[in-house]
């Protein structure tokens, strides 16, 4: 058996180098095929989004819709559910921005720096499954008070566009300066504040929901509409590589990464 | 495939962090030893691009690493120095989402997550929310997501922080297991991690790499300074008045004193054969002074 396994070598050809230099190409150009494309990524997302997300963003819809539907039956006055819509809408909506935030996790970021999906691509994915859904559940509240009020259509749009607009612009200005980590506790309060605006706003000019007012809301919608343009081209920017990069403090980790 | 940094400079103000570098990264392990501020972790961050040079350039294969972007960054395996994840994430998940973010198809990702977390062990918690992790299984989590994509870089600051002993072997050993192949630069202050599996070791102090070498290379450069003496108290406090002292140790009425110097610090001193650590602590002995 010694003697028949010394005899081994001998008998084994040398490996034909041309021929593992083809399967090692072969290989390379299968890998290539299974690449992920960027649509791909973008849906792949989804999967990483908690989806006790989305129960409690339906629930606290129907539960707020039910609300002020029994409000409106009791003979609300018009001027207040037009104000109730304003408040409410940016409330439906925030529970999003918090998964969103995370992407700026600050001891995540460094990893998702030098990944190949760069921080610009996860933001966009993030921005358009969001936005899409955002869309939809905008779509579906204003159908909703449109077919169950009877009430403007225009009217409802503007008032409910408005405060969305402007929590879209504010919390994305908001996550640019936010070093603390608590960016949830930052969102809610900001959104408190523009809820509160809107309800000071029709105690103290009902008026303001006027037919009459409608051109001046409609004003406000386009420059909400250009801000909420500016602050996510704006996000998008300073997530570019080159503008991260030298962002980085140094040294300690106690500090926010990226601003 | 080679790594090359050239005149590579990072300023943070007038701070000079790591100061006009030149070396060449190729297969093989590199540790990197220095002190806390002595520009390992800028000089990483460099390397993977999360921080741009302020003055020179960091060439892979010839080609700028800024300009090659996605390219590059399909190439890198990096472990940070303080490693994060989404508390509420499990393992496996964590795992996943990291292999998304490294454009590995999900039928892959499965695959190389299972092999990987059996590879650090932790096939067992795979379905364990990260938070509820020790520090040892965070970092060994680290190193996996690090060599998710089957890194040609693979850059590991600190990666035994927080590991015990046991681990820190089991460690190095699959470093040593992975390290065919691609380059592995891995920074840390602890002399034995990168004792027995670095290629080679670069000293690094001030922004600069003050050696590099082989550790049979770099010991061979203090051979006749380490000294050992056995003296009483009162000698000893003399001698640690005088001399930088690498290690101390008491027995009974007597100290053990393990010395570094250029000449015979003590008549019953007795020269050493010197070790890595003892470089260490010869090189950084102001830097340890200050501290």
């Amino acid at each position: 058996m010694k003697k028949e396994w010394k005899m081994y070598p001998g008998r084994i050809p040398e490996p034909d180098m041309a021929k593992k230099e083809q399967a090692r190409q072969k290989i390379l150009c299968e890998m290539q095929q299974y690449r992920m494309t960027d649509i791909q990524f973008i849906c792949g997302q989804i999967r990483f989004v908690r989806p006790y997300l989305w129960v409690v963003q339906m629930l606290f819809w129907l539960l707020v819709s039910a609300g002020m539907y029994r409000l409106q039956s009791d003979g609300m006055q018009e001027y207040r559910l037009y104000s109730l819509i304003a408040m409410v809408t940016p409330v439906l909506f925030v529970f999003q921005i918090e998964q969103f935030a995370k992407i700026y996790q600050q001891s995540m970021l460094e990893i998702e720096l030098t990944t190949r999906f760069s921080l610009k691509k996860l933001l966009l994915a993030r921005l358009l499954i969001f936005g899409t859904v955002d869309l939809f559940a905008l779509a579906g509240w204003i159908a909703f008070w449109h077919v169950g009020t009877e009430s403007d259509l225009w009217r409802i749009t503007l008032y409910s566009l408005v405060p969305f607009n402007l929590m879209v612009a504010g919390l994305f200005v908001l996550l640019r300066f936010e070093y603390s980590g608590h960016y949830s506790y930052i969102a809610i309060s900001y959104m408190a504040v523009l809820g509160g605006l809107f309800d000071v706003l029709a105690r103290w000019r009902p008026g303001i929901y006027g037919t009459e007012n409608e051109i001046w809301w409609f004003a406000v919608l386009l420059v909400t509409l250009l801000l909420g343009i500016w602050s996510v081209s704006v996000l998008l920017k300073c997530s570019m590589e080159k503008g991260v990069q030298n962002e980085i403090n140094f040294g300690t980790n106690n500090e926010m990464l990226w601003r | 495939m080679k790594l090359t940094l050239e005149q590579t400079t990072k300023c943070y103000g007038d701070k000079i962090a790591v100061d006009h570098l030149n070396t060449t990264f190729e297969n093989g392990v590199y540790g990197l030893l220095g002190a806390n501020g002595a520009g390992k972790t800028t000089l990483m961050r460099m390397i993977c691009g999360i921080l741009s040079p302020t003055s020179g350039a960091i060439q892979y294969d010839e080609q700028d690493i800024t300009s090659m972007g996605e390219e590059y960054r399909e190439l890198l395996g990096y472990l940070p120095q303080d490693f994060g994840y989404y508390p509420e994430f499990e393992a496996k998940e964590f795992m996943l989402y990291i292999a998304a973010l490294k454009g590995i198809p999900p039928m892959m990702a499965r695959r190389k997550t299972k092999e990987l977390l059996e590879l650090v062990g932790l096939s067992q918690v795979a379905r364990k929310k990260i938070k509820t992790f020790s520090g040892g299984m965070k970092q060994r989590l680290g190193i996996a997501q690090a060599m998710l994509n089957d890194p040609k870089i693979l850059v590991l600051d600190e990666p035994t922080a927080g590991l015990d002993p046991k681990e820190r072997v089991r460690f190095r050993n699959l470093i040593s297991d992975v390290a065919s192949e691609r380059i592995v630069i891995l920074s840390t202050h602890i002399v034995s991690d990168v004792e027995y599996i670095a290629d080679q070791i670069m000293l690094m102090r001030g922004g600069c790499i003050v050696a590099i070498g082989t550790v049979e290379e770099l010991v061979e450069t203090i051979a006749g300074k380490v000294w050992e003496v056995v003296t009483d108290r009162c000698n000893a406090d003399a001698l640690c008045g005088k001399y930088d002292i690498i290690n101390l140790r008491h027995e009974q009425d007597m100290v053990e004193l393990r010395i570094a110097c250029d000449g015979k610090p003590d008549e019953d001193a007795q020269p050493v054969t010197p070790t890595l650590e003892d470089l260490y602590l010869y090189e950084f002995r102001e830097t340890t002074e200050v501290k």
